[in-house]
C-alpha cells in the first residue's frame, strides 16, 4: 500500500495539499471566524467579508470605568492577522501587547475586551451593519 | 516517454508561463522575493536550469514558506503557486512527464473552481442573491471605472452609493435609507455579475474535474480561454489568472498549436489589462 502511494505520489500530492488546506480553511471560517478571502480555501470574491473589511475594538476596564482603546498604527500588522483570524490564541497575544501599552497610566484596569467586527449588507436595501464576529475578555490580573 | 533535455517539450510553454507568473506578480516578503525573482529569472534564460527539479522544489518551498511567514494573510495565489511548483517538480522527476503535468494541472484547476464554488454556493450568505457584487461593485476601488462605464454611474451617484454601503455602523441597528436607491442599469449589472461567475465557476469545476476526453472535459480549453479574457479584464487579479493559464497549457498536446497560441495570447491580454486602465483612462474619458 505504502510502496503504491509512493509510486503514485506525483499524481496526487499537490491536489491532496490543495483539499487539506481548503478543508481545513472551511473549518477555520466555520470554528474561528477565518475570513473568507484568506487561508487557502479560494472563497476570494464570494463574500464582503474580507480582511480589510473587518476591524476591531479594544475596551479596558475596572470596576468603575471602561474605556476604548485606541489602537497604536505600529500594530497594524498584527491588528490584521488577528481580524483576519480571530482565534483566542491569536487576540490572547494582541489583549497583551495593547494592556502593555495601558500599564504605565494612573488607572490599574482589570479586564480587556477584544471585539472584532466584520460588515454585512441587507440584501434588499444594502443597508450596512455590524457583525460581530468574534468577542473575547482577557483578565488583566492574571497577566 | 518525454526526453526532458532535447528541444521543446509540449510542458515547456507550461513552464516559462509560471516563470513569467513569478517574475511579473511577484510574491512575499524582503526575505522571499530575491530568491524567488532571481531563481525564477535563471530558468527562463537558461533551458538547463527550466527543467531543474531542484529548482522547482525551491520555489514550491519558497512560496510555501511565503504562505507560513505570512500566516493568515497571504493571499491564495501563493498557496496555487507552492502546489503547482511542487507539481511540476514531480512532473520533472517523472518518466512520464507531461502526462503528470498535465493530469495535475487539470485536477488543480477543477479543485480551485470546486472550492471557489462551495464558498458561493453554501458558505457565503449572500452571493448567489447578488448582494456581493452589489457592494463590491461599489466599494472595491479596483471595480470602479467598470461599475462607472458598465453600471451607468456618474460621478456624484457613485459616491453616493459607495459612502452610503462603506458606512461604519457596529451595533446601530436604524439607519436611515431615504433617498438610496440603486439604478436599475447597475442592478442589472449586478445580477449579471452574480449569473455570469457563478456559471463560469461551476462550468470550469466540472470541465476540469471530468474524465478526461470525455464529455465536458472537451470544452476545458475554451471554457479557461473565455474566463481568463472576460473576467481578468475586471477583476485585476492578473497573479492567479496567469496561473490558471500556466496550468491549462500544460494540458495541451503539441497537436493542439492553436490551443497553445491562444494561451499565450490571453496571458498577454491579462499584461494589457494590467498595464493599459481600459476603464478609468479610455472609456471613462470618452464618454466625458
Amino acid at each position: 500500500m505504502i510502496r503504491r502511494l509512493a509510486a503514485t505520489v506525483r499524481y496526487w500530492l499537490p491536489a491532496a495539499l490543495l483539499t487539506l488546506v481548503a478543508t481545513n480553511q472551511l473549518r477555520l471560517a466555520a470554528t474561528e471566524g477565518l475570513s473568507p478571502w484568506s487561508g487557502g480555501g479560494f472563497g476570494m470574491f464570494s463574500s464582503t467579508d474580507s480582511p480589510g473589511q473587518r476591524h476591531l475594538h479594544a475596551f479596558v476596564q475596572n470596576a468603575g470605568i471602561r474605556r476604548e482603546v485606541a489602537l497604536p498604527a505600529d500594530l497594524a500588522e498584527t491588528v490584521r492577522r488577528a481580524t483576519t483570524l480571530p482565534s483566542r490564541r491569536r487576540l490572547s497575544s494582541l489583549a497583551a501587547e495593547l494592556a502593555e501599552l495601558e500599564s504605565g497610566g494612573s488607572v490599574r484596569w482589570d479586564e480587556i475586551d477584544l471585539q472584532v467586527w466584520a460588515i454585512d449588507h441587507d440584501p434588499r436595501t444594502l443597508v450596512p451593519r455590524g457583525r460581530l464576529v468574534r468577542i473575547e475578555r482577557f483578565d488583566l490580573d492574571a497577566r | 516517454m518525454i526526453n526532458r533535455h532535447t528541444g521543446p517539450l509540449v510542458v515547456d510553454l507550461a513552464l516559462r508561463l509560471t516563470l513569467l507568473d513569478l517574475l511579473l506578480r511577484p510574491i512575499g516578503g524582503w526575505a522571499v522575493r530575491p530568491l524567488i525573482l532571481g531563481l525564477a529569472a535563471v530558468a527562463l534564460l537558461r533551458s538547463r536550469w527550466l527543467h531543474q527539479p531542484l529548482l522547482w522544489l525551491a520555489l514550491a518551498g519558497l512560496a510555501g514558506a511565503r504562505v507560513l511567514l505570512d500566516w493568515p494573510l497571504a493571499d491564495n495565489h501563493a498557496y496555487l503557486l507552492a502546489y503547482w511548483c511542487l507539481a511540476i517538480s514531480l512532473a520533472l522527476m517523472a518518466q512520464d512527464t507531461d502526462k503528470t503535468l498535465a493530469f495535475n494541472g487539470r485536477l488543480l484547476v477543477g479543485l480551485v473552481f470546486l472550492f471557489a464554488c462551495i464558498w458561493k454556493f453554501a458558505f457565503s450568505g449572500h452571493y448567489v442573491d447578488g448582494t456581493f457584487f452589489k457592494v463590491t461593485l461599489l466599494t472595491d476601488p479596483r471595480f470602479e471605472g467598470f461599475s462607472k462605464i458598465a453600471g451607468g454611474l456618474d460621478a456624484a451617484t457613485y459616491e453616493t452609493l459607495r459612502d452610503f454601503v462603506g458606512q461604519h455602523r457596529d451595533a446601530a441597528p436604524v439607519i436611515d435609507t431615504s433617498g438610496i436607491e440603486l439604478p436599475a442599469r447597475f442592478e442589472a449589472l449586478a445580477l449579471a455579475a452574480t449569473a455570469w461567475n457563478v456559471a463560469i465557476n461551476a462550468s470550469l469545476a466540472l470541465a476540469f474535474l471530468w474524465p478526461a476526453g470525455r464529455g465536458l472535459s472537451r470544452l476545458r480549453h475554451p471554457l479557461l480561454l473565455v474566463y481568463g479574457t472576460v473576467t481578468y479584464a475586471v477583476a485585476t487579479v492578473d497573479g492567479f489568472g496567469w496561473l490558471l493559464l500556466a496550468m491549462g497549457a500544460a494540458q495541451c498536446t503539441l497537436e493542439q498549436r492553436r490551443t497553445r497560441l491562444a494561451y499565450v495570447a490571453v496571458f498577454i491580454l491579462i499584461l494589457l489589462y494590467r498595464e493599459v486602465p481600459w476603464a478609468d483612462s479610455v472609456f471613462l474619458p470618452l464618454l466625458g
